[in-house]
């Protein structure tokens, strides 16, 4: 399943490149005359004007569905991201809470916030509904708690149950991101991201291993997939200049 | 655009959260294993022997293991309540001592897998042999010799 994914994952970002390649001007317009279309001054405003153009807010469809369809299960991720043009400052905050049963006997209970801030880039450049195509990079942090019951079978000295807790678990990450951003109707945005997480640590997980980071997901995978199916709203700060 | 935000939808319900492998080789069960010091004129060596116990004891239960047995190699467990245990091994006329601590790395593996409880960093506070070393400081099925008593 997991091959699977990556080779699935390898033809998105082939589509993605294929895309951007074929959004480049040719040769005949980069040799064309300074008067050229209006579309082409917009691209050239967005490279150089850095300021904030607009703020979207939106959430992660995905973690409400899984909420509602999983037992054991609750998370809610809010996004945003502030349009500079070519780049975007984006900052994500979710709540994840996780319950297991464990199948020799126990249970683990998760709880905790992450947040994730970095930049994108957008890949395309002459869009007139400011879609994306963008890769980014982010640096993610969580703290949570968690507790866990171990059921000890040991015929000599005798059954018991280890109840453990880490109340205080602080784990950071690093992530490199790539998705859409497909304006739907008037202000309404839709889009996906998908994250290469890597470089967790944590600390403070003293009386077991931590299973689960909220955010970044499994502690023993150093490396780590992850996905979002987001819904946007966008505000424009005030008129293009 | 739109088609290709739309195409991509099977990738959502592609599963990423791939459980570990369910490779499980915790034990509380410590292995010891008895060596002879072996001279020749050019080198010195250990070679395995057999020992003869008339029992071992194990601190903190009743129970007797190795009973008239004759063996190179035991396997006796750790008290899973406490971070220390003490074994004596009963010999025909003498009794030797050998008290092991250990730290207990709790963890679970995945909640289909189970968790367990690793016994990790090993160590020999005191014994009555002269000569024991530490093979491994992790108790696990995969290991084959966590004491070494040369004598």
């Amino acid at each position: 399943m997991k091959s699977g994914f990556n080779i699935l994952l390898i033809i998105f970002l082939v589509c993605i490149l294929g895309d951007v390649w074929a959004q480049q001007p040719a040769p005949a317009e980069i040799s064309a005359p300074a008067d050229t279309t209006s579309r082409q001054r917009e691209t050239d405003t967005l490279k150089q004007k850095f300021y904030p153009r607009a703020i979207r807010f939106g959430t992660d469809i995905l973690a409400l569905v899984k909420s509602a369809v999983v037992s054991g299960y609750g998370a809610y991720e809010l996004n945003a991201d502030v349009d500079f043009g070519k780049y975007y400052l984006a900052v994500d905050r979710g709540r994840v809470q996780r319950d297991y049963t464990i199948s020799n006997g126990g249970d683990y209970h998760m709880n905790g916030t992450y947040w994730r801030v970095g930049w994108d880039a957008n890949l395309l450049k002459q869009d007139p509904d400011r879609n994306m195509i963008f890769l980014g990079i982010r640096y993610g942090w969580a703290s949570f708690q968690e507790t866990m019951s171990i059921s000890v079978k040991d015929q000599v000295f005798g059954d018991h149950i280890k109840d453990l807790s880490n109340p205080n678990v602080r784990a950071a990450w690093a992530e490199l991101t790539g998705g859409l951003r497909i304006r739907m109707w008037n202000q309404i945005w839709m889009g996906y991201t998908a994250r290469f997480k890597f470089a967790p640590s944590v600390k403070g997980s003293d009386a077991f291993d931590t299973y689960e980071i909220p955010g970044y997901g499994l502690r023993a995978e150093s490396l780590y997939w992850g996905f979002n199916y987001q819904v946007f709203y966008k505000i424009p700060f005030k008129k293009q200049k | 655009m739109r088609f290709l935000f739309l195409g991509l939808l099977s990738l959502v319900f592609s599963s990423c959260l791939t459980p570990p492998d369910c490779l499980v080789t915790a034990t509380n069960r410590l292995t010891i294993h008895f060596y002879k010091k072996v001279v020749t004129s050019s080198r010195v060596s250990y070679k395995d022997t057999a020992m003869n116990f008339l029992y071992i004891k194990v601190s903190g239960t009743d129970s007797i293991y190795y009973q008239n047995a004759t063996t190179a190699l035991v396997k006796l467990p750790v008290n899973t309540k406490t971070g220390s245990t003490t074994f004596t091994l009963y010999q025909p006329g003498k009794s030797d001592t050998i008290a092991v601590t250990y730290q207990a790395r709790n963890l679970m593996i995945s909640p289909e897998c189970g968790a367990y409880v690793y016994y990790q960093n090993l160590y020999v506070p005191g014994s009555s042999y002269a000569n024991v070393v530490i093979a491994s400081n992790l108790l696990s099925t995969s290991v084959a010799t966590n004491i070494e008593v040369r004598f």
